[in-house]
């Protein structure tokens, strides 16, 4: 038992692999998006000094200058990492029928595409997330805590990652149905990006939204990691309420994005591709 | 020894959209309940046996994409049974895919992105392949058609050909029961698909795997396959081996006649010449419905049932009506009767 158990894990990892070789492949979209990173530190740091230039206090809503900008950055850095075109990738191969190929695996397709996503979310982590943070931290002027907290960050940020992964799922499931690829990963990150806070964070939101957004999982993903890493209060009753909410969200998007994959499955199966 | 493949009374139905034209006819779509009913399989039952390699021909659109989907699984029958290996393909498809191989011609299932050796790996741990088997196809492999000069060589800067071949090679990599093979030598040239017969009947032989095949080219099937199943219009319409087919629709030879005095340039003034000869060997031999007559560029061809009248007695007639100068006797092709197949029928 313990010898297949072991070749399991091996089994994993050679699917993260593909997905690092993957994503390695693309060095020239590799440089561009850091280039993005980089334009969009500086969009982000302009827009924002602007909106609190015309407060009358120096906190909005519980936020600083520095905090919003921080949490700005490293939201929408934890978005790059974690688009590895999930959504994009899965529509086109049940559009161009490869996904029959893959069905024939005697790995579940869950588990084949996750490993590939989780090896190209490593790449991302250090080529995109890293430098991200690294500049943020000297900008703000190394208010960032280094501690215990990068830990529960770290742990997060895996979670977020399946709870991610498991929600572009569910979004790749409606291309069973419909026929555009395009317009269904365009619409899940403008949803994505808009809940979640990357563009503008929760706090700022009016109250009736942040209630909606209370319901999703959005917080899970971004929220959670961010408010283990940057929280003042560095008390392990909150770095357990942020886990346990993302565990919670963790189990609920993995059955529920099964429940619909097998289904999609099942319906093309019957009636045909 | 029992079937690693059996169909018994397999049927497939397709609800399909009665679609409209235009726009108003498109938005209408997208609200309609009109569908109507398909029949892509119509009671198939074939029993294949462990080792063979069987050629599962038809025209376009005949059924043989949807019964290979059933066997490996992709696909639900609408009735019918289907064991493959002894398991019901659909319940247990992913036990079942560490025991078959697929090749869909005009994909793959190799990693783009990643070199050829790279793909070999991730393989070997999808389908737990032990180091000594892996390493045994390996050598084997590279024995047969030189796969290592490619090991480097990504997949998406591979030719068409090379590609298929390590798809081929991919397919038999975790020494699966059967094989299926749908069109694997589409769009290759001749040189490649002689490289890609000769290695999957090696494959075959080597490893007793049973093999599926889908073809439209009838080299593959004069090359590789001992027994054919033919299905039509969602019908399976033969079910027997290779050197049955010929008797089996009829004995056709083809007789081939250079007639002197025709001008062989005028291609019309042939044609013209040709169905006069038709003409009166029909007179003169009322039994033979189903000859025809061609034109083969400088030859007459004359295509005879033999079972209706003899191809010598025909010639003997001819030879006093008009004036041959020079003859030749063809057996007719497999590709030939295929097609007398497929035409009947249409």
């Amino acid at each position: 038992m313990a010898v297949k158990k072991k070749s399991r894990l091996k089994r994993f990892f050679s699917l993260t692999k593909t997905g690092i070789i993957r994503a390695l492949n693309f060095r020239g979209a590799f440089f561009i998006g850091l280039a993005g990173q980089i334009v969009f530190i500086i969009a982000i740091f302009f827009l924002w000094r602007a909106i609190y230039a015309a407060s009358p206090t120096e906190v909005v809503n519980g936020m600083t200058f520095k905090d919003t900008l921080i949490y700005l950055v490293l939201a929408n850095a934890i978005f790059n990492m974690t688009n590895v075109y999930i959504v994009y990738n899965i529509c086109d191969d049940i559009q161009s029928g490869k996904i029959v190929l893959d069905l024939l695996k005697p790995v579940h397709y869950f588990l084949i595409r996750f490993g590939e996503s989780c090896g190209m979310m490593m790449v991302q982590f250090i080529f995109s997330f890293i430098p991200s943070f690294i500049i943020i931290y000297f900008l703000s002027g190394q208010v960032i805590n280094i501690g215990i907290n990068l830990v529960f960050f770290f742990i997060g940020l895996v979670m977020a990652s399946v709870i991610n992964f498991c929600f572009n799922l569910c979004f790749a499931c409606f291309c069973f149905y419909t026929e555009s690829c395009w317009g269904i990963d365009t619409l899940k990150n403008c949803i994505v990006t808009l809940l979640s806070g990357a563009v503008i964070p929760i706090a700022f939101f009016p109250d009736w939204l942040k209630t909606i957004v209370s319901f999703l999982p959005f917080p899970a993903i971004f929220n959670a990691p961010l408010q283990m890493l940057l929280g003042d209060n560095t008390s392990f009753s909150t770095y357990g309420y942020y886990l346990l909410l993302q565990v919670f969200w963790m189990i609920i998007m993995l059955a529920v994005s099964l429940l619909l994959w097998n289904k999609s499955v099942k319906a093309l199966t019957i009636n045909g591709g | 020894m029992d079937p690693i493949i059996k169909l018994c009374n397999v049927s497939k139905e397709f609800k399909v959209l009665n679609r409209h034209q235009g726009i108003l006819g498109s938005v209408k779509d997208l609200f309609s309940r009109d569908y109507s009913i398909v029949n892509a399989v119509n009671n198939v039952n074939v029993e294949i046996m462990p080792g063979e390699v069987v050629g599962y021909l038809g025209p376009n659109g005949a059924g043989k994409s949807t019964t290979i989907k059933m066997m490996t699984g992709v696909l639900k029958p609408t009735s019918g049974e289907v064991l493959i290996n002894g398991v019901d393909p659909f319940k247990s498809r992913e036990k079942l895919a560490e025991n078959i191989g697929v090749v869909f011609g005009q994909r793959t299932q190799l990693w783009w992105a990643l070199p050829l050796i790279e793909s070999f790996k991730v393989l070997k741990e999808m389908y737990f392949i032990d180091d000594d088997t892996y390493n045994t196809n390996l050598k084997l492999f590279n024995e047969l058609v030189g796969v290592e000069k490619l090991y480097s060589k990504l997949v998406r800067q591979m030719s068409l050909g090379q590609r298929t071949l390590c798809d081929i090679l991919a397919a038999f990599l975790h020494d699966p029961k059967v094989v299926f093979l749908d069109e694997p030598t589409i769009g290759l040239d001749v040189s490649m698909k002689a490289q890609i017969r000769e290695l999957i009947l090696t494959l075959n032989e080597k490893k007793n795997t049973t093999v599926i095949l889908t073809t439209h080219d009838m080299g593959d099937v004069d090359a590789l396959c001992k027994r054919i199943v033919i299905i039509d219009k969602g019908t399976q319409i033969y079910d027997d081996s290779i050197e049955n087919l010929q008797g089996f629709f009829g004995k056709y030879r083809t007789l081939k006649l250079m007639i002197s005095g025709e001008d062989y340039s005028d291609e019309e003034a042939m044609k013209k010449c040709a169905h006069d000869i038709e003409g009166i060997v029909k007179a003169e031999f009322p039994q033979a419905v189903s000859l025809t007559s061609a034109v083969d560029e400088h030859w007459i061809d004359l295509t005879i049932n033999e079972e209706e009248a003899q191809l010598m007695k025909i010639m003997s007639f001819l030879n006093e009506k008009v004036k041959i100068t020079d003859v030749k006797i063809q057996e007719i092709s497999t590709e030939n009767v295929i097609k007398g197949i497929y035409e009947r029928r249409g």
